[in-house]
């Protein structure tokens, strides 16, 4: 039973999950992160979200079982490998899932609504949507701006900046095209054969478009940090635009000269100029939002 | 021996410090005799200043200087000037400048300080290190406009000054280093430690969000800043910083052209009498609309 659990758990990528934190994001700007009820209302919607997203690796894993055995590397995994059975992750992939939506119905009707738009995004995504080219990261960033809603929609925040919507989107984007960029730098012609819509893009296209959205990213975060409703009248929030512009010059400088950016889970937590970044950044956010 | 230390001082670059007028001039305030007066003193302040942080750099680097083709002529490194007067001078300029601008105003000196922190800081470590070289340069930058803006006695606080300069600077200080890595190539790092670890085509992604950033804050300030006149004649200048922008642009893509960048900013005609258009331009709505 232990074991059985262990490979569900597995299978549901719990690696994956760190992106749920972007739920926290509304709880922070909106300046609720000492309020107990709405943490354990955010705890809950997180744990929602992750079981969601589980689900769905749950239900893309059933379905790919037979071309996954033929993979180097995804063969290991715990459904083509066969340590887990699949009338067991049958049974997850529906339960948790329909367990999962209807709590989040319970915790508020908006946020039932939302949980239900993200599973079903996740769905689409995994079931062709990232065949498609340019629609594939839209739809990776669709995901996040919903996780960004879903926080927003908990936390019951009345002053969560229209702008910081638009910067998550756009930092979604950066992040899905640097991926796209480096994958397409990285893998040789075989695993590219394996997906084909990284064939339709073009390193230059690819340049372009991070061109296009690191611009639009770094001047959305300027225009939040003195515009938006519930900052510092003293505009000291502008303080915290060199840390983003150092962050997001230094994912280029990895993505472009070092040839990363494929997983940036391992840049964030890797890359030491980066996260000492990062972490001033989330001090110096922390300290002119609640101290100030 | 003071004509060598005033060489020292390096004087061209002192150009960059006319950037502290810019609150007296977009806080219309350019009619103000008084405020003319401290903004004059505290501009030689910065560029003393600013000439504080040359001579250490120059004293720190003696050295390699003299190793260095272009360098090697410097008064330091040629032996013309005696360190121990670069030493004396440093401390001087520094304790001078430093003790009027908090005579003028406490909060006036402070910022003066972290300009000069910043200064000293930048030539001696920080421009190893790649990107922050270039973020220590839009500091600086920044750091010239509060001063203007302390001395001025600005009321308002007009953040897209500071977004818009913030990003010109580091538009500017990008379109260097590429041009550097243009013209110089694989020379390049013996010139500029760190052009070792830039790229043309990271340096033209930089300076692609840099670029976009600039005219894009320029644009809403000309229709959301301060002071700005009613009927939104102020959008009228946007095409002179677009041209501006783009012919630097195109300057910084020649090989042709050697000199600093500082120094093709002030020689290409077409950009020279841009600029002026523009900046008759914004005084003309500014003053008289």
């Amino acid at each position: 039973m232990v074991f059985v659990f262990k490979q569900l758990l597995i299978t549901m990528r719990p690696k994956q999950w760190t992106k749920n934190l972007f739920i926290f994001v509304a709880l922070l700007f909106d300046l609720k992160l000492l309020d107990p009820i709405y943490v354990a209302r955010a705890v809950l919607a997180f744990i929602i979200f992750c079981v969601l997203s589980g689900g769905v690796y749950l239900i893309n894993d059933l379905t790919d079982v037979e071309k996954d055995r033929q993979h180097p590397v995804k063969r290991t995994r715990p459904l083509a490998s066969g340590k887990l059975s699949r009338s067991w992750a049958v049974r997850a992939a529906i339960l948790l899932p329909l367990i999962s939506v209807a709590l989040s119905f319970l915790l508020g009707p908006w946020f039932g609504l939302v949980s239900l738009v993200y599973f079903v995004l996740q769905l689409m995504y995994s079931f062709g949507l990232k065949k498609v080219v340019i629609v594939d990261v839209l739809v990776i960033a669709a995901g996040f701006v919903l996780r960004v809603a879903a926080g927003s929609v908990v936390a019951e925040a009345a002053r969560f900046s229209p702008w910081l919507y638009v910067c998550m989107t756009l930092l979604a984007l950066f992040l899905g095209f640097g991926k796209r960029r480096n994958e397409l730098a990285v893998l040789d012609t075989n695993a590219l054969a394996h997906r084909k819509v990284l064939l339709e893009y073009s390193p230059e296209l690819l340049d372009q478009m991070m061109s296009l959205v690191t611009s639009s990213l770094v001047i959305a975060y300027s225009l939040y940090t003195f515009s938006a409703e519930n900052l510092p009248p003293n505009k000291s929030m502008m303080l915290t635009i060199p840390f983003g512009l150092y962050s997001i010059f230094r994912y280029l400088y990895l993505v472009h000269q070092k040839n990363l950016g494929g997983s940036p889970e391992e840049i964030l937590i890797g890359d030491v100029p980066f996260v000492v970044s990062n972490l001033c950044w989330g001090a110096a956010v922390l300290l002119i939002l609640y101290v100030f | 021996m003071i004509r060598e230390l005033i060489t020292s001082m390096h004087p061209k670059r002192w150009l960059k410090n006319i950037f502290m007028f810019a609150p007296l001039a977009f806080g219309l305030k350019l009619g103000m005799p008084d405020l003319i007066g401290r903004s004059a003193l505290a501009f030689v302040c910065l560029c003393l200043l600013s000439s504080v942080s040359y001579l250490i750099n120059d004293l720190v680097d003696t050295e390699r200087d003299r190793y260095h083709p272009a360098k090697q002529d410097r008064p330091l490194a040629a032996g013309r000037l005696k360190r121990s007067w670069a030493v004396g001078a440093a401390f001087a300029l520094a304790a001078a400048s430093l003790s009027i601008t908090f005579l003028m105003d406490p909060r006036l000196g402070l910022v003066a300080s972290a300009f000069l922190g910043v200064e000293i800081a930048y030539s001696l470590l920080i421009t190893n290190f790649i990107i922050l070289d270039v973020l220590a340069i839009g500091a600086a930058f920044i750091l010239r406009v509060t001063c203007g803006s302390v001395v001025a006695r600005a009321t308002t606080f007009s953040p897209w000054l500071y977004v818009c300069g913030g990003f010109l600077a580091l538009f500017l200080a990008l379109c260097k280093r590429r041009h550097e890595l243009l013209i110089l190539g694989d020379a390049a790092p013996k010139h500029r430690k760190v052009l070792a670890e830039y790229s043309s085509g990271l340096l033209a992604k930089m300076i692609a969000v840099v670029t976009s950033s600039t005219v894009i804050s320029y644009s809403l300030y000309t229709f959301w800043g301060a002071h700005v006149p009613e009927n939104s004649s102020m959008m009228l200048t946007i095409p002179f910083v677009l041209y501006g922008v783009l012919r630097y642009l195109l300057l910084m893509q020649r090989r042709d052209l050697s000199g600093s960048p500082e120094e093709i900013l002030i020689k290409d005609r077409p950009l020279v009498a841009n600029n002026l258009l523009w900046g008759c331009a914004v005084l003309a709505i500014l003053y008289l609309f």
